[in-house]
């Protein structure tokens, strides 16, 4: 390193770092005061439930074996997919991939396709499948190798789904919301492209789950949210009330048009994987769809408990009285028009 | 004296990574404000060191080969190698500013493997500050934090092995 010459070169110099510091200073703490308060945008919002009858939100549970007419019967009830349409022409679809293990851990290849192919007959010009499990910053845990090892990721693009699996990581695709509602003030970094699709058909499964007790149409959104928001949510578990709050918060900064809950199968007594404890129940044989992500739950509780001895639809009362509170939907079952049917 | 020298290499380091990681918001992607916060550093170091031109080859050294190392990591163990590809790049700059032959060894072995270090502490400090704080925005800046470390040990690592290694006489601020 050469003598350097004068002092003020060397003050130069100095001062020119100083001035970085004080710009990187400003950047970071606004940085950091935008989440303690400032400059955060709400969560968005989504015109009213279009699938509603007489001012009650309308619930289908169809019970059969061939997908696709359960599908085309219960858009019958609906009153049509196109419906949807009107909101945008492109659909996301909310799947859940939280582990590398077949249906009904995951959203399985054939739903997909098919809620696709309904909603395509619907009016809709595209359909993308949605999930944020897994980074680039470890090639073995990339995003779309869940979908890979369970055989979705080919199948649904083979049957034209675009599949969008994206970073949980990547932090420049996740924008803070807030609902100012939250009793819980942090914001919520939601995916960019969830925060601006026109529509969303939420994709659950019926499952149990060791920290929420229950997955289904509002848990599922642990898979919107960038993975520091899951992480602190779950340091939290044992606080009471928490969890329970936040997987609320995350699913009300993604608010889907639809909730297409596949209960052709469940996983109970534990979960959300396949594990030595939990058990899969087969031949339930039903699809729930319900444009009120809190009655979803609530419907999809009482069908948990009826095949679960370990589990209680009061489990998740705390969840569905917050989701209640902060007008995602109604939790109360004579507040909802159910239309039961077998095909 | 030589402490407060190195103390603002130190300084420098962590405000030209965390500088530049939060620069690399305008390329969108962690491989953007990967390869700006380590070519930052690098021109950092040349600035410091009061070789303007040196800073300019530094730091278009240090982007091409964070950009390769991020890309070839992406198939290939994890696109966090960018970081000690990023610092070899950097030790292999600073040559340029040590005269003797122990000096140059040792600081080409040790910046990559010290900034990987202040990499990892950076990462790890920033999620467990974020954790212990309940705070989600913090513990999703964590390679920010590993950023900022890297520059931090990097820099440091190159101003006291420049003062201890090379005993040639020193520039004001610089290694000597």
């Amino acid at each position: 390193m050469s003598e350097s010459g004068g002092c003020d070169r060397r003050g130069f110099l100095r001062q020119m770092m100083e001035t970085g510091a004080g710009i990187s200073g400003a950047v970071l703490l606004g940085g950091l005061g935008s989440g303690c308060g400032m400059r955060i945008p709400g969560c968005k919002s989504v015109p009213p439930n279009p699938f509603v009858e007489g001012g009650r939100p309308l619930l289908v549970s169809i019970e059969g074996e061939d997908l696709p007419a359960m599908l085309k019967a219960a858009g019958e009830v609906l009153g049509g997919f196109d419906k949807l349409r009107a909101f945008g022409r492109e659909a996301i679809l909310k799947g859940s991939f939280v582990q590398p293990q077949p249906y009904p851990v995951t959203t399985p290849a054939d739903l997909i396709v098919a809620v696709s192919q309904a909603l395509k007959h619907g009016g809709f010009e595209r359909t993308t499948l949605f999930e944020a499990h897994g980074t680039r910053l470890v090639p073995a845990f990339a995003p779309e190798t869940g979908m890979r090892k369970v055989h979705v990721f080919d199948e649904v693009k083979r049957q034209g789904v675009e599949v969008l699996a994206a970073d949980f990581f990547e932090r420049d695709d996740f924008k803070l919301v807030r609902n100012p509602a939250w009793p819980i003030t942090s914001p919520v970094a939601v995916h960019r492209v969830l925060d601006e699709a026109p529509v969303i058909v939420s994709l659950p499964l019926v499952k149990r789950h060791g920290s929420a007790r229950f997955t289904c149409a509002l848990k599922i959104h642990f898979g919107s949210v960038a993975m520091a928001d899951r992480l602190v949510a779950h340091k939290n578990e044992k606080q009471p009330g928490y969890f329970d709050q936040r997987l609320v918060h995350f699913a009300d900064a993604v608010k889907p048009q639809l909730n297409i809950v596949d209960a052709r199968a469940l996983l109970t007594r534990s979960g959300p994987g396949l594990s030595a404890s939990s058990e899969i129940v087969r031949g339930v044989n039903r699809i729930v769809l319900c444009g009120d992500m809190v009655a979803t739950d609530a419907y999809c509780a009482r069908l948990l408990a009826r095949h679960d001895p370990t589990f209680a639809v009061e489990m998740i009362d705390r969840q569905l009285k917050h989701a209640s509170e902060l007008g995602l939907g109604t939790a109360d079952l004579d507040a909802v028009k159910i239309v039961e049917r077998r095909v | 004296m030589k402490r407060s020298r190195a103390a603002f290499w130190s300084l420098s380091g962590l405000l030209a990574g965390a500088f530049g990681w939060l620069a690399g918001a305008l390329v969108g992607s962690n491989m953007g404000r990967t390869v700006l916060a380590a070519a930052a550093i690098a021109v950092a170091c040349g600035l410091l060191a009061r070789r303007p031109r040196l800073a300019v080859v530094a730091g278009l050294a240090t982007a091409v080969a964070a950009s390769l190392a991020f890309l070839i990591g992406r198939t290939w163990v994890t696109p966090l190698i960018a970081w000690p590809v990023a610092g070899l790049a950097i030790g292999l700059t600073s040559l340029a500013l040590l005269k003797r032959t122990r000096a140059r060894i040792v600081t080409v072995v040790a910046t990559p493997l010290l900034g990987s270090l202040g990499f990892v502490l950076g990462m790890v400090g920033t999620i467990f500050a974020g954790m212990a704080a309940n705070n989600a925005i913090v513990v999703g800046q964590f390679l920010w934090g590993g950023a900022a470390g890297f520059g931090l040990l990097t820099l440091t690592t190159v101003r006291i092995l420049g003062a201890r290694l090379d005993r040639v006489p020193v520039a004001t601020g610089g290694a000597s």
